[in-house]
């Protein structure tokens, strides 16, 4: 059978979501490479494609394109990049998006992320759960062989590898470290674990996480406000399927990478409180209190509330004060960074706090975690006691 | 079966991109602290970076198909200026470059490129860039084959 002949030009179909994150005020222009592949691994034949949509080229939209590639696929398959340039400033390079690997009787994949915050593209903060599901198979293969078409191949169209990794990273994305995700249910730790797909209908395979897989340093925790840069679980982790899809000189398989998807970390909240500390008595007017923030979640909504009694968290609190402060957070104008907490001042509050007693004065943060309910990042308890004892005498001569 | 390939091919296509990756490299494993924000990033592999009046822009690998010896150090290993794509390169940069449109063929090394453009080449001096549909494309150099190969094209 001649494969060549089956292998015709096809179109690139993309989808682009654009949000505020990192295009604000951004021009961006995209671009496609497709790399045709050559036998056993050997340099393939590329060309680049400039994607002439303006439509493609707003901001802040959902956007996807039909561009018709130059080349065919080839007989060894094609690998496309899609690129954007604009992201890093106007003169910057452009950044890989994504790759994918397209060959005829090669596995195909998806990889779908799921978090509880429904947000797109895909993110979570460190100590929440998130599920990985990875749907592949290889259709082509399977109908040729059922049919009795399929070519005599020297690799195993079937063998499918699933890996990941997570890049560890500051509030500007830079690196600060990185590694490989065990993908392991046993004690071994492996680099990337095949699936094992069996010709017929597509499969399914599910990781579930309690929480990121970036690992933590050994920072103390009370050292982490505001954080040190590295100590903070901030980052990305990713998620990739790689494909056997030939052999190279010697024999041995070549897996190109049909599918990729990953998912945003964010570090949990944190906060302290200047000029009021745990159990103070205050015993004039209220002071002069300054709450700073770090690493606010992305549109989260936080805020100061001061209640009369102990720190509780029964929920039927009748606050005497609150102060909002809202997000937004991001990327391209990142807010709560060690170097620029956002904050939160609480001053002449003296008209709140009517009675004597223990008040406290707690910060909490609305996420799309914890099913939307407010989570707290701090409380501090005092006690006020404004009450002017007088002690005097009567005497009296005769 | 075809027409079904042809529409399965059309549907793996489908990359479906995140704003999460934008500021991010795809590639990039290894452990080392703050290294990786300042590696070339991965469009300048597998290419050639074209530099000149302080702006670069990238072109594939052996799209190049001739070079003057004068225009060599406009062919770099890393990149310098500003970045611009090769449609805005091209036009402020024609007094040293030129584009010559090659056959799909010619791109895969199955046919040669005839000897007297190269002639023409030279006498123009420029640096000459393949294109493919007006697009930057790598030539492999040419091979001959056999009669039957050429029937598999």
């Amino acid at each position: 059978m001649n494969l060549s002949n089956s292998l015709k030009s096809t179109s690139i179909v993309f989808g682009i979501l654009f949000t505020s994150l990192a295009t604000s005020q951004a021009t961006v222009t995209f671009y496609i490479k497709q790399v045709q592949e050559g036998a056993n691994g050997e340099d393939g034949l590329s060309t680049d494609v400039y994607i002439e949509n303006a439509e493609l080229l707003k901001e802040n939209k959902s956007s996807e394109g039909t561009h018709s590639a130059l080349m065919e696929v080839g007989q060894y398959g094609s690998t496309f990049y899609l690129y954007v340039q604009g992201i890093d400033g106007p003169d910057g390079p452009p950044i890989l998006l994504d790759q994918k690997f397209i060959g005829q009787y090669v596995a195909t994949a998806e990889i779908e992320i799921t978090s509880v915050d429904p947000y797109v593209p895909t993110r979570t903060r460190a100590n929440e759960s998130y599920s990985v599901k990875v749907t592949s198979s290889n259709q082509q293969w399977t109908s040729a062989h059922l049919s009795g078409t399929a070519p005599e191949i020297s690799w195993d169209p079937l063998n499918v590898v699933l890996g990941a990794t997570y890049e560890k990273q500051e509030v500007d994305g830079s690196i600060i470290s990185s590694g490989i995700i065990d993908l392991d249910t046993t004690d071994e730790a492996v680099n990337s674990t095949t699936l094992a797909l069996v010709a017929g209908n597509e499969q399914e395979f599910t990781y579930s996480y309690t929480g990121t897989n970036i690992p933590a340093d050994d920072d103390p925790v009370e050292a982490t406000v505001p954080r040190a840069s590295d100590t903070y679980l901030m980052g990305k982790e990713k998620f990739v399927v790689l494909a056997e899809s030939d052999v190279d000189n010697n024999g041995d398989p070549i897996h190109r990478q049909v599918g990729s998807s990953s998912i945003q970390i964010w570090p949990r909240a944190q906060g302290k409180i200047a000029g009021l500390v745990q159990g103070d008595r205050i015993t004039r007017s209220m002071p002069d209190v300054n709450i700073y923030l770090y690493d606010l979640y992305p549109n989260s909504t936080s805020y100061a509330t001061i209640y009369q009694g102990e720190a509780n968290l029964e929920g039927n609190l009748i606050p005497v004060y609150t102060s909002f402060k809202l997000g937004p957070y991001n990327r391209a104008e990142p807010i709560g960074t060690s170097n620029s907490p956002a904050e939160i001042p609480v001053t002449n509050w003296d008209k709140y706090i009517t009675d004597d007693g223990f008040y406290t004065l707690e910060v909490s943060t609305i996420t799309p975690f914890n099913n939307g309910n407010p989570e707290r990042i701090l409380a501090v308890t005092f006690y006020v006691d404004r009450k002017i004892e007088v002690v005097g005498s009567t005497t009296s001569s005769e | 079966m075809q027409r079904g390939l042809h529409s399965s091919l059309r549907a793996l296509t489908i990359l479906t991109i995140c704003s999460s990756t934008l500021c991010a490299q795809i590639d990039g494993a290894g452990t080392d602290r703050k290294k990786s924000k300042k590696q070339l990033s991965h469009v300048y592999q597998q290419a050639h970076i074209l530099v000149s009046r302080g702006t670069h822009t990238v072109v594939p690998l052996r799209s190049i198909i001739y070079q003057p010896a004068e225009n060599e150090s406009k062919v770099t290993e890393t990149p310098s200026g500003k970045f611009r794509f090769w449609p805005d390169f091209l036009p402020k940069n024609r007094d040293w470059l030129l584009t010559f449109e090659v056959t799909l063929k010619q791109a895969k090394g199955k046919e040669p490129i005839p000897d007297n453009k190269f002639e023409e080449f030279a006498k123009i001096n420029r640096t000459v860039i393949a294109t493919y549909r007006r697009n930057p494309i790598s030539v492999r150099p040419f091979k001959k084959t056999s009669p039957s190969e050429n029937q598999k094209e």
